[in-house]
């Protein structure tokens, strides 16, 4: 059996300097768009703006008519002590945005990203100020001192345990931990939140959720004026923004526990950077198809994971006695057998497999802004999604070979549970 | 949530590629009543630009700005145009046509799902923009002229009856079949099983299934709608107003019906027949609003599940509403029911209350319609029930209190059906 489990996201190299100067907008011809992204000029904004304190604002033409979806980013980096905490955020925040959203027909969401946590609404258009509001309420300071504070690190200290309680989790764990060492995991540890408090996830709020670090995307048949009314003095207050992240110390947690396992669990991971690769969700799609080839008397899942400056491809794999060593060799050899079985053909299939789920999950304003925001978050370029699609027409099989063995070059990360 | 008929499958898109990604959720559509003398007598219009011609009634949608194009076809013919004793050869034909569309189309670019209902067959694509109309093609092939592949039918007539034999028995079947029987007059095609028989399911064969393509698969007698950024110019059809006999319902006589059986609940079906010239969104809100009185959140404790749909039959639209309840509860929550209606008839609701109802209805539908197929499947639905298509904008904005008064006022006299144990003088289950 297989499991594939993958996080196709694809970004473009820094931008920056490309950027107007803050209090300016900048408007992207669309005309001009068209004509440069082809069949993904939909993925590309219209209108830049940053005014004055933040938020910046990145307006994208609505796909239909009578819609409006908004996802608010929020930069947010955790310290080890820290972790967890902007899991936390959102969740508080999503508990508040449900509240408010439910006697209006709104949907809403809050995820943790790589690099910080989205909040989305999405709704009527005739209802955009509620919908501003409701984003308004999600990056307001979490009510620390309410019962649902105490129940929600609960619960998240409760997955952080499942996390490391399974064999598979342990492996997934160690090998993360291993591939990425200063990189805490986002759903936090168990040592993590066992200590953590209320004042260290306010601490975490003020220093993150500033309107200036912020990025707004939206897709609504509204003009800009109505969209900087609506979001102007978001966030937690500019003046209150904390030291640095490393001043804070790490907090001791409780060790690792031993985990019960009947069968041999066995993990490698590759990473590559950058995030903006392209070939990454590529290689991710190929090494699956590989692996279910063989999979035959063993489990084995495949993880492509997203970190803030690189993405891991980790594949775990759980046998039975005789069946070890196959498993063992089906796991350590899943880049291999990529690089033995590569064609043009397969790369061009696996290519149009990735830019062709990216369309399709952009077709309502709630995706479309979902993936700009996304792609925007890795570098902040607001054409990030479209380029991302872009250079995937450039993944060729010659390109798709070099990477692989630039990743068997470089090896894998390796963990393993025995029963 | 309020669904408009959901006879059809519900297919999970992607999901093999990627599960940590939402899954793209072909959902559910619109069963159509075909009017037999088509509203409008003009010729139909046809589409510009690279938009398929050909077909009864169209409609284009662009949306310059989108990422996905969607074309959906709706045929007149669904499970009530079996054959006697072939009954499940349209479920089966939907299967086979979904599978052998999907094998003929690139996954990477396109993904294609049929829902067979009990009046009605609809085809569904969803493409990337470029090469849409090669999908179409492809998929128009496979519906219209591809012979059948007879190995897909013997794969997938193993897995109808392989479920079958899993549900022999069960009382929610036998609650679907009686209740779907209260709906229409006594022997009609209408309340035929959906997916057939096990006996009737096991003679099917390839002929069959040509058979019935032949008959019904026909673009003169078809709905077709492409929603999406397509290199045309909107084309949607007015709705004709309704003709003064279109005031029927389907019935005028309700009746209530009760069968006990030994099991943990009891399933409950209200269902009142409606004017046919009661404008759609009128009843959508309806619908919508008696589902959220219903079926508050948090939900009530005594209710396993609730539903509020509309379905259509052969002698006009009906609204149902099936509740699974706490038997001890069952009278209480048949009383809920007759008297959410009653009282939706009754009272005008306050102007500010009813524009926050209004205000999550809105909101549910315009959502509902912001993925490109479901606008094209309602598309689709609208063409064969009216002629033309509803401008939901401007509908959803007219609605006022008054209308969701007159709209519940208009309903029949319902027909009501219950499953359930047998409860004793003092309500509750016998020992």
């Amino acid at each position: 059996m297989i499991r594939h489990s993958a996080v196709l996201l694809l970004a473009t190299a820094l931008a920056g300097s490309a950027f107007p100067a803050r209090g300016a907008a900048q408007t992207v011809d669309p005309a001009g768009a068209a004509s440069a992204e082809g069949p993904y000029a939909a993925l590309v904004p219209d209108t830049v703006i940053f005014p004055s304190g933040g938020p910046r604002i990145v307006l994208l033409t609505a796909p239909g008519e009578g819609v409006a979806a908004l996802r608010l980013a929020v930069p947010l980096r955790e310290g080890p002590a820290e972790a967890g905490a902007g899991w936390l955020l959102k969740e508080l925040a999503l508990e508040r945005m449900q509240t408010l959203a439910r006697p209006v027909g709104a949907e809403v969401a809050a995820i943790r990203t790589p690099w910080g946590v989205a909040y989305s609404v999405v709704g009527a258009a005739a209802d955009f100020e509620f919908l501003a509001y409701l984003l308004r309420q999600a990056v307001e300071a979490p009510d620390v001192e309410a019962p649902a504070f105490i129940e929600t690190r609960l619960r998240l200290r409760e997955a952080a345990a499942r996390g490391v309680e399974t064999p598979s989790g342990r492996v997934a764990a160690e090998l993360r931990a291993q591939a990425a060492p200063g990189i805490p995991p986002a759903l936090g540890s168990p040592g993590s939140l066992q200590a953590m408090d209320g004042a260290l996830v306010r601490q975490v709020w003020l220093r993150s959720h500033q309107a200036s670090g912020m990025t707004l995307v939206v897709s609504a048949p509204v003009v800009p004026e109505v969209v900087l009314a609506a979001t102007r003095g978001m966030g937690a207050p500019e003046e209150s923004a904390m030291g640095p992240l490393d001043a804070l110390a790490p907090r001791a947690g409780r060790g690792a526990t031993a985990t019960q396992a009947l069968r041999t669990w066995y993990g490698e991971a590759w990473q590559a950077m950058p995030t903006e690769d392209p070939h990454g969700p590529v290689v991710a799609l190929l090494a699956s198809e590989a692996l279910r080839a063989q999979a035959v008397g063993f489990e084995v899942s495949l993880e492509l994971w997203e970190l803030p400056d690189r993405w891991v491809l980790a594949v775990v794999g759980g046998a039975y006695g005789r069946d070890v060593a196959p498993m063992r060799r089906a796991v350590s050899g899943t880049l291999t057998q990529v690089r033995d079985r590569l064609t043009a053909a397969e790369v061009r299939r696996a290519v149009s497999r990735v830019q062709g789920d990216l369309l399709l999950r952009s077709r309502t304003p709630a995706g479309l802004v979902s993936w700009v925001g996304r792609a925007m978050e890795a570098g902040g370029d607001p054409r990030a999604a479209a380029d991302g699609l872009l250079s995937l027409s450039r993944v060729d099989e010659a390109s798709t070979r070099a990477f692989v063995e630039s990743l068997l070059t470089r090896g894998p990360v390796r963990a393993e549970v025995r029963p | 949530m309020t669904r408009l008929r959901a006879p059809g499958p519900t297919t999970a898109l992607l999901a093999f590629l990627v599960p940590t990604m939402t899954p793209l959720i072909l959902g559910t559509a619109a069963e159509a009543q075909v009017p037999t003398t088509p509203p409008s007598q003009a010729a139909p219009a046809q589409p510009s630009g690279g938009i398929p011609r050909g077909y009864a009634l169209q409609a284009v949608s662009p949306h310059a700005h989108g990422t996905a194009v969607a074309a959906s076809l709706r045929i007149h013919a669904g499970s009530q145009d079996d054959e006697p004793g072939l009954e499940g050869t349209a479920w089966l034909l939907g299967q086979v046509l979904q599978e052998q569309a999907s094998r003929a189309l690139d996954p990477a670019l396109a993904q294609v799902s049929v829902e067979v209902g009990r009046a009605t067959t609809t085809v569904t694509l969803l493409a990337v923009p470029h090469g849409w109309t090669d999908s179409w093609a492809q998929v128009e092939r496979t519906a219209f002229q591809a012979p059948l592949d007879p190995t897909l039918l013997e794969a997938h007539r193993r897995t109808l009856l392989e479920q079958m034999a899993f549900e022999a028995g069960s009382p929610f079947r036998d609650f679907e079949t009686e209740a779907v029987g209260m709906l229409a007059e006594p022997g009609s095609p209408f309340a035929r099983p959906l997916r057939g028989t096990p006996t009737s399911v096991a003679t099917i064969g390839p002929a069959a299934l040509e058979r019935f393509r032949d008959q019904a698969f026909r673009r003169e007698a078809a709905a077709l709608a492409v929603v999406g950024p397509v290199d045309a110019t909107p084309l949607l059809p007015p709705a004709g107003a309704p003709a003064p006999e279109d005031g029927d319902v389907a019935w005028l006589i309700g009746d209530r019906v009760s069968l006990v059986r030994d099991v943990t609940n009891t399933w409950i079906s209200v269902a009142y027949p409606v004017p046919t010239s009661l404008p759609r969104t009128h009843l959508e809100l309806l619908a919508h609003l008696m589902e959220e009185e219903l079926d508050p959140t948090p939900p009530p404790p005594d209710r396993y599940g609730l539903d509020v749909r509309i379905e259509e039959t052969p002698r006009g639209p009906v609204l149902v509403v099936e509740a699974s309840v706490f038997p001890e509860a069952s009278a209480a929550w048949e009383a809920r029911i007759l008297g959410v209606v009653r009282r939706l008839a009754d009272e005008t609701m306050g102007e500010d209350f009813f524009r926050w109802r209004r205000r999550r209805f809105r909101a549910s539908r315009l959502l509902e319609e912001s993925a490109p197929e479901a606008e094209a499947r309602r598309l689709t639905g609208d063409l064969l029930r009216d002629g033309g298509v509803r401008d939901l904008g401007v509908e959803l904005w007219s609605l006022d209190a008054a209308a969701l008064r007159r709209a519940a006022a208009a309903l029949g006299a319902p027909r009501i059906f219950l499953l359930g144990p047998d409860l004793g003088q003092d309500g509750s289950r016998n020992p």
